[in-house]
């Protein structure tokens, strides 16, 4: 949408947003591309040309065949943890555990993966075996700041922090432990989980690259979430806790229980994303350190896709291609890979801060806006 | 309703802020913490060249510097003219005062002495080990080099799927390296030996401290348990008792740990710190030069590194640093590749082939009769006729 478009007929204008929600989007492409702009002038600072260092990204995140593919593979956890970030928005509740829940998911899904029998199970049960583990670890995680919540009040961001830390220190140890030994492959120089059994893995979509099937998972995963937020009595219900919790109560609906719903099957679906990385990984095993700020880049990509479970595709795909396109700027443009940090930050500076947006651009704000859309944005997540 | 919601917008965005800002220093986030780096690329070549060419004017007998090692054994050597080399940093980048830094030191060096093309490709986070490993292999290099034990898994993938190039790997350890893959591993016990005889050279209380990095990480082991035997050996031929405090840490990014583990060595009269864990060895050096007592550094002269070239505090009682030549190990690799002397499985550097040494003593001021007992350690474990008493490998005691 562009400022013609605002100009040109106003019906038209509300049919599209009423039947396509792209309203929303006006911002976040202008988001983008001032912070495209910003980055090219810290670029210029550094000496170098910015059109060769875009390029060069562009090339090595879109260039070919290959490129492409593996943007999309980097793209895919990245998909599926800002698709639980988004729904917590949904009802109003910030999830910042989405790192923490993903590293569960992971974890169980590499437990569940070496079970001596899965060897013995064909696929179809093996592989839904795997991502099961990791919803339910995923689940169970997500659910302690729900239920921290609805009981007692504490705050969902308070708690999913702390409750991040515990993750990542409890991941290092089941993974890293000798003594005793509990994930830890014991053969491997680099400590790793034992690679889980190759009847569990996800199948690649494109032989040879990376891309796997957790991509086309990932996609349905966004097409789940958005039926179950817009066509059925539940995603109503989470609508409205998240547009104004009072007059959901005053309207009958039980906010604690909606509560713990929304952060446990957020939970769940960060633990997908990092079960579907496990099991689709050319590795089949976990470290440590593998889905570093994953979860914390995901906060980012749902506030870039104004927690839309569709535009969490392109914002999260934008995201991947930044990462995978920065070794060949580097090489090709002689600029640091942490440019794609500083575009990142000022994405999301500009999103978070759309008033600058909005102002350098004139986009108006838009009229008569569906609260029950907004979710986190229009109430604020201190409340 | 719209000054309102303008509101919760700033809020939203300073809370982001905030909370990004909180996720920088969590020390495991290191990638993320450098989003002002770029600014720092224009001085880039200059920041890292600086060290080597210091380092050439000031240098002792100790570090042989690799401009010198060029004229002096690959004067009449030349590459063929597309060859090529790129290098796939850790988690940092190619001036971040690490072993990132000093492997792309070793690469420029050979790309002076042998003119050929070099590039490299900073790692911002563990999930891109391969893609950029795919990448730097995009360019048909004839030897791409990994920097980091964590690298060594798809470091060995990759020489497995590219038998035409050749892997170097620095800290890589295998079972088995196949036809094209090196790795470049440390004598680390001789390392921690010669930190360990300095601190008992220069130790006037009888008591030395060492702030270690990850106890499960050998390479730490092998410093610690050396510094001890150093400090030992150097007291049983004076006849004298040293006591050597050792501690170990989860962390090697933690300076505070590190400094409150020096400050409760040197309460308990411990005169000389060695740090031998990354920043937190290096927060427990620092600690210890600030309050008068010395300080050993380690992996690199951390006088360029931790003391910024003689700008930080307490300079003057950094004494050494017990050095790993990642740079030469670099270095020689790429030189045989060249030379097709090329020989893959491990590439050992020790006291023997100036891989392990100890740096210059700079601003402090160190008695001859100590420098010159130091070097004559050195020697003794470049000659074998001095033994660390450890093994090499695990660095437990024989």
């Amino acid at each position: 949408m562009s400022r013609s478009a605002n100009r040109s007929g106003d019906g038209v204008r509300r049919a599209i947003e009423t039947y396509f929600r792209l309203a929303p989007v006006t911002v976040p492409i202008y988001a983008v591309l001032t912070a495209v702009v910003v980055g090219s002038v810290v670029i210029l600072a550094a000496g170098s040309n910015p059109i060769d260092a875009y390029a060069a990204l562009f090339r090595g995140s879109f260039g070919s065949g290959a490129a492409v593919a593996k943007t999309m593979a980097r793209s895919t956890p990245f998909i599926i943890a800002s698709l639980a970030v988004a729904f917590g928005f949904k009802a109003g509740l910030f999830n910042i555990g989405a790192q923490g829940q993903l590293l569960m998911g992971a974890l169980a899904a590499a437990w569940v993966g070496t079970w001596g029998w899965v060897a013995g199970v064909p696929s179809v049960i093996a592989i839904p075996m795997v991502l099961l583990a990791g919803l339910v670890g995923g689940l169970l995680y997500g659910g302690i700041p729900g239920v921290l919540k609805a009981r007692t009040g504490a705050h969902e961001v308070i708690v999913t922090i702390m409750l991040n830390a515990i993750a990542a220190r409890m991941a290092e140890w089941l993974i890293n432990s000798r003594r005793p030994r509990i994930l830890l492959d014991v053969t491997a120089s680099v400590p790793h989980t034992t690679p889980i059994d190759a009847a569990a893995r996800l199948p690649k979509l494109i032989p040879g690259t990376p891309l796997h099937v957790g991509f086309i998972l990932a996609v349905l995963l966004c097409v789940v979430v958005w039926f179950v937020l817009q066509r059925t009595t539940v995603g109503f219900e989470i609508r409205t806790v998240g547009a104004n919790p009072h007059a959901a109560t005053y309207a009958g609906m039980s906010v604690s229980r909606t509560i713990i719903l929304v952060l446990a099957l957020s939970g769940a679906l960060a633990g997908i994303a990092g079960a579907a990385e496990v099991a689709g990984g050319t590795t089949g095993y976990l470290t440590a350190g593998q889905f570093r700020n994953v979860g914390f880049d995901s906060i980012a990509i749902a506030l870039l896709a104004r927690a839309n479970p569709f535009a969490v595709i392109p914002a999260a795909v934008l995201w991947g291609a930044l990462l995978t396109g920065a070794g060949t700027m580097q090489l090709q443009a002689g600029v640091s890979s942490d440019l794609v940090f500083v575009v990142q930050a000022l994405v999301i500076l500009f999103v978070a801060a759309d008033a600058i947006v909005r102002w350098v651009f004139r986009v108006r704000r838009p009229r008569d806006i569906d609260v029950t859309q907004d979710g986190a944005f229009a109430k604020g997540w201190g409340a | 309703m719209r000054v309102p919601r303008r509101l919760t917008l700033v809020c939203a965005a300073l809370a982001m802020l905030l909370l990004l800002a909180a996720c920088g220093n969590d020390p495991e986030a290191s990638g993320d913490g450098d989003a002002t780096e770029p600014s720092g690329e224009t001085t880039d070549t200059t920041t890292t060249e600086e060290p080597t060419s210091a380092g050439a004017t000031e240098s002792s007998d100790s570090i042989i510097p690799l401009d010198q090692v060029c004229e002096e054994e690959y004067a009449d050597v030349e590459a063929p003219d597309d060859f090529s080399v790129r290098l796939v940093t850790d988690i940092g980048s190619v001036d971040d005062g690490t072993f990132n830094q000093y492997a792309n030191e070793g690469m420029q060096a050979a790309a002076d002495c042998f003119g050929i093309d070099t590039d490299y490709i900073e790692t911002a986070n563990e999930a891109d080990y391969e893609n950029n490993l795919n990448t730097a292999l995009e360019d048909d290099p004839n030897v791409v080099v990994t920097v980091g034990f964590l690298l060594a898994d798809a470091t060995k993938e990759f020489a497995g799927d590219n038998p035409d190039v050749n892997f170097i790997g620095v800290d890589q350890f295998q079972e088995d390296y196949g036809d094209n893959y090196a790795g470049v591993l440390f004598r680390e016990d001789q390392g921690g030996f010669l930190a360990g005889a300095m601190a008992g050279l220069l130790t006037e209380s009888g008591t030395v401290g060492v702030v270690g990095g990850r106890e499960d990480v050998p390479p730490v082991v092998r410093l610690v348990n050396g510094y001890e035997m150093g400090a030992k050996h150097i007291a049983e031929e004076n006849g004298e008792d040293v006591n050597v405090l050792k501690t170990y840490n989860e962390s090697f990014t933690d300076k505070a740990k590190g400094r409150s583990d020096a400050e409760q060595m040197l309460g308990e009269g411990a005169d000389v710190i060695f740090g031998a864990g990354g920043q937190t060895g290096s927060g427990g050096v620092q600690a210890a030069v600030e309050s008068g007592a010395w300080g050993i550094g380690v992996d690199q002269d951390e006088y360029f590194t931790t003391f910024q070239g003689g700008e930080a505090q307490g300079v003057d009682k950094l004494a050494t640093s017990a050095v790993k030549r990642v740079d030469l190990g670099v270095f020689e690799n790429i030189a045989a590749t060249i030379q097709d002397r090329f020989e893959p499985g491990i590439f050992t550097l020790d006291a023997a082939n100036e891989g392990i040494t100890y740096a210059p003593f700079h601003d402090a001021d160190i008695p001859e009769d100590v420098a010159s007992k130091l070097e004559e350690i050195r020697q003794g474990l470049a000659d074998e006729s001095i033994d660390t008493g450890l093994d090499p490998v695990t660095g437990l005691p024989k």
